[in-house]
């Protein structure tokens, strides 16, 4: 039986670059989404500390919202081109990664990951709430395990292995006009989607 | 042979069936929980052949501390609140009248599980009951209502959560209510929001002192200017040009603003959900954002925009749908 596992666990490794990919964006969608959920909130105490007199109360949050779900998939569409990009040879040393320094280059070091994390604790919530109904004593520690998981497996891997193949860029300001939203966005997953501050 | 074997046997495992499974929850999380998800699945319907709709991308955001729209609205009793009971060990004053109204909507089943624990049979009154026992055990209505409609498990979780990431006040509905799973929280919305919703306009003080009749009811009416019928969002009352105005609720000013058919207006937030403004102004007493107590002077009436002569429009909202000012008279 083991043996049978082993096999085909060895299989399915075997199809990895088929899909690991797939789950790199499914991550960072979910942590993006995180972020832009409290992104309306921020917007909509700007919008109503300007002073501006909107014709309906309604009106600051419908504008804050939408413009939240906007950057969401400005952000979406900069995850896959920067998955899609990252195809270049492997760097192994950080001097290597200097070489090929690029305003994108420098996003996707430090924002992909926070972005990832969040993403990687919305699983665990969820997979916290699902674990409650059937089996309650088990479900945080299930929650926690399966965030871990997903934070090592696919959040970490999906960041290291984008680090290191980002590509030559033409020019040193190759990808700034993501620059803004992707900042924010990672911002925000700092700020709210990584389970730390409580104990900070 | 045998090193062959044990070579096979040491192999580590590459995890890739681990992997998979994780990418196929990913996708399905994705899927079924955010814009990108949502759209997705429209397009995808699409690519089948099927006719699916677009699906509205904010409904994927929680606002987080606005009430939705209140359907228990209707089940409001006709009759004024009743006076509070003596017993402090029962939940007070307007939080009873709301829930009694919120319940119309059906009991939540953790508080029907707790009913039938009891060896009750689940009905309003008996849920009345159980919430009275909540609240004395809580000694406070939002946390009492929360345990009713979720129970304390689900609302200790989110608030563990908020607690990690650092929320101002993670023991506040609308600072937690981001961490309850999706069902949870529509389920905490229906009853919880609902009747804090309905318990803060319960809690309205009238914004006008001075005598005044009702010039224009809410509802459909004819209109002065513009003629033909059309829906009043709010109450008109007669007062001279620099009649006080005061907020018939503590709260925030949300918008202090100028212009179209309202004239000068004033919006004033006072939290679950409920907003009332007032409109044709002669001037507004207050900065927006400023903190409000109830029964503060915010405005002077007026005469200001489309205005067939000096009145106060007064709307109250709950989760943005308008309600007949009136019946919440006091």
């Amino acid at each position: 039986m083991i043996k049978w596992m082993l096999s085909f666990d060895d299989l399915v490794s075997k199809t990895r670059p088929a899909w690991l990919w797939v789950g790199q964006i499914a991550v960072a969608v979910l942590g993006v989404h995180l972020a832009a959920d409290r992104l309306d909130d921020h917007v909509v105490r700007l919008l109503t500390a300007t002073g501006f007199a909107w014709p309906e109360p309604a009106w600051p949050l419908t504008v804050a919202t939408w413009l939240a779900v906007l950057l969401e998939l400005g952000v979406v569409v900069w995850v896959v081109w920067t998955l899609l990009r990252a195809g270049a040879p492997q760097v192994y040393h950080w001097r290597g990664w200097l070489d090929r320094i690029s305003v994108q280059a420098v996003l996707v070091a430090f924002a992909w990951l926070p972005i990832a994390l969040a993403g990687a604790w919305v699983v665990g919530m969820a997979v916290e709430d699902w674990f409650a109904y059937w089996f309650p004593i088990a479900a945080r520690p299930a929650g926690w395990a399966a965030a871990l998981l997903v934070a090592a497996r696919i959040s970490v891997t999906g960041w290291w292995s984008n680090v290191r193949a980002t590509p030559t860029p033409r020019r040193w300001s190759d990808g700034w006009p993501w620059a803004a939203p992707v900042i924010l966005m990672a911002l925000l997953a700092i700020r709210h989607g990584l389970p730390l501050w409580g104990w900070l | 042979m045998g090193l062959a074997v044990r070579r096979r046997r040491s192999a580590p495992p590459q995890w890739g069936s681990v992997d998979l499974a994780l990418v196929i929850g990913l996708v399905f999380a994705v899927s079924t929980r955010t814009p990108v998800g949502g759209l997705a699945r429209y397009a995808w319907g699409r690519v089948l052949g099927h006719r699916s709709t677009l699906p509205t991308l904010t409904s994927y955001f929680s606002d987080g501390a606005t009430a939705p729209p209140v359907a228990e609205v209707s089940a409001l009793p006709p009759e004024p609140a009743p006076p509070p009971p003596d017993d402090p060990h029962t939940l007070p004053e307007p939080w009873r009248t709301a829930a009694r109204a919120a319940l119309a909507g059906g009991v939540p089943a953790p508080l029907a599980d707790r009913i039938t624990a009891s060896g009750a049979v689940v009905s309003d009154t008996a849920a009345l009951r159980e919430l009275d026992a909540l609240w004395a055990t809580h000694g406070d209505a939002e946390a009492a209502l929360e345990v009713a409609a979720i129970g304390s498990q689900q609302r200790q979780r989110a608030i563990g959560r908020a607690q990690a990431a650092g929320e101002p006040h993670p023991a506040r509905y609308a600072q937690h209510r981001r961490y309850l799973g999706s069902r949870t929280a529509t389920e905490a919305d229906r009853f919880v929001s609902a009747t804090m919703g309905l318990a803060t306009v319960l809690d309205l003080e009238w914004p006008l002192q001075r005598s005044h009749r009702v010039t224009s009811p809410f509802g459909d009416r004819e209109h002065p200017v513009l003629g033909g019928r059309r829906f009043h969002n709010g109450i008109d009352l007669s007062v001279p040009v620099g009649t006080p105005v005061y907020a018939a609720q503590s709260g925030r000013v949300a918008v202090v603003g100028e212009g179209g058919a309202s004239g000068r207006y004033v919006v004033v937030d006072h939290g679950n959900g409920v907003q009332t403004s007032y409109s044709h102004l002669e001037r507004a007493e207050v900065p927006q954002g400023a903190p409000i107590t109830r029964g503060q002077l915010v405005a002077r009436s007026g005469n200001t925009g489309r205005s067939t002569g000096p009145h106060l429009h007064y709307v109250v909202r709950i989760g943005g749908r308008p309600v007949d000012p009136a019946r919440f008279r006091p």
